[in-house]
């Protein structure tokens, strides 16, 4: 098989301007790694600042891996405050530092599985992004706002184990590596439900694209998606 | 199955990777996999057009991932770990319960002496005034009491009674119970036990053993 090395960023920069956080060398990753150490292990003293820092670090991740999870109409707002507070609160409980990320994790999937139990909540209907609507100056326009909704939904189809690694890939340009450390799983296996999550998301956006009487695709609808329940 | 894909199987070269594998490294930006996606697309088009939609869609993602990164940005670190509620909206709550866990203690009947009296004087008049939030005057409560030992911790995380969206569209009313675990020096404690014939439920006072009976 031909060698891709797919964590490797490209020089023609893809669009999305994610290049810098694909790079992955290993000597800069060392570096982060003591230092990420370091932080987590003053976190879990119970600094306050260094708890905020790794807040900082992660949240945006969380909110990725929080959109891969959530059910429809759940408030991620909601979640994000939650997982922030099980941070503050048990983070002094993490002995081992460098298991600080994959508790991350855990915690935020745990809070998106308990907010599908939480018929409450769904009842809200309040969205993602119900709270930029008619909200020019905040810093989101509505058409981004519908187009970040409308891909959402689709996200939301995909099951979790493929919408996840996608998302962080996609939107926050982690490289397969470290998706593969973040969720405990191999990096071929990584690889294989990107390619798939892809594959299933184009398909769903055909799908939509034909339901609205727009354009769809042959070669698209030609390509069968695999099988969406089964993991590789 | 595309008809490059056929083609190189038949060369007896390297297998073939997957046409889906292949798209997804190209999008993800490997040089690589963008090449190989070219070269078969000389032989079938519809790759390309494949690789276009897939772009497309990864775009997308992008977009929704800065729509997702500015929101994760306002989400900061709460003052105090919570789970199952809004910290900015509990001060009331906060108020709510220290007032009544100090109304309580004032109505049990001589369970403290003239020290542990001092002790409670010392924690309020630690709490001072000049405080612009109920959840201040919480926190400088909890630390004073921390450093005089009344407090061991506080009961996580705290249990939502009920919730209730506001109809006015400013959010929501959480209702919890908060427990502060506290210790205190009692030089007596009373227990009730029922007494008589009729069976009514009496204070029975407790003193600490003296060294003596010890």
């Amino acid at each position: 098989m031909a060698d891709f090395p797919n964590s490797r960023p490209p020089t023609d920069a893809p669009a999305n301007g994610l290049t810098d956080a694909r790079s992955d060398s290993t000597g800069h990753d060392e570096v982060l790694s003591l230092a990420e150490t370091r932080l987590f292990a003053r976190a879990a003293d119970g600094d306050r600042e260094a708890i905020a820092e790794v807040w900082h670090a992660n949240r945006r991740w969380i909110a990725a891996v929080l959109a891969a999870h959530a059910p429809r109409a759940s408030d991620i707002d909601d979640l994000m405050q939650e997982v922030a507070a099980t941070l503050v609160a048990k983070c002094r409980h993490i002995r081992d530092a460098a298991s600080l990320r994959g508790w991350l994790r855990v915690v935020a999937v745990n809070a998106a599985r308990m907010a599908g139990r939480s018929s409450a909540i769904e009842r809200r209907s309040l969205g993602l992004f119900a709270g930029e609507r008619g909200r020019g100056s905040a810093g989101i326009d509505r058409a981004a706002a519908d187009e970040a909704r409308e891909t959402l939904a689709l996200i939301e189809r995909l099951p979790p184990i493929y919408a996840e690694p996608l998302m962080l890939q996609a939107t926050q340009g982690m490289t397969q590596r470290h998706i593969a450390d973040l969720l405990d799983v191999p990096e071929t296996t990584v690889e294989t439900r990107l390619a798939r999550g892809r594959r299933m998301l184009r398909q769903l956006a055909s799908e939509r694209d034909a339901a609205s009487g727009g354009h769809s695709t042959p070669s698209a609808s030609a390509r069968t998606a695999p099988e969406r329940t089964h993991a590789p | 199955m595309t008809p490059s894909h056929d083609q190189h199987q038949a060369s007896g070269g390297e297998p073939p990777i997957d046409a889906d594998l292949l798209l997804s490294r190209a999008v993800a930006g490997d040089r690589s996999a963008l090449a190989e996606v070219r070269a078969r697309g000389a032989s079938d088009p519809s790759i390309l057009e494949e690789l276009a939609m897939w772009q497309a869609d990864e775009l997308r993602l992008a977009r929704l991932g800065r729509t997702l990164d500015a929101r994760a940005d306002r989400i900061e670190l709460p003052r105090r770990g919570i789970v199952g509620g809004r910290q900015s909206r509990l001060g009331w709550f906060v108020a709510a319960a220290i007032a009544l866990a100090w109304f309580g203690q004032s109505l049990v009947p001589g369970v403290r002496d003239s020290r542990s009296t001092a002790q409670q004087q010392a924690s309020v008049a630690g709490l001072g005034a000049g405080f612009t939030t109920a959840d201040e005057a919480f926190d400088a409560y909890v630390a004073k009491a921390r450093e005089e030992g009344l407090v061991e911790g506080e009961v996580a995380p705290p249990t939502l009674l009920r919730s209730r969206e506001l109809t006015d569209g400013r959010g929501f009313e959480v209702v919890i119970v908060r427990q502060i675990i506290e210790r205190r020096v009692s030089p007596e404690i009373y227990r009730v036990a029922p007494m008589g014939e009729t069976g009514r439920l009496r204070q029975i006072l407790v003193r600490p053993r003296t060294e003596t009976v010890q």
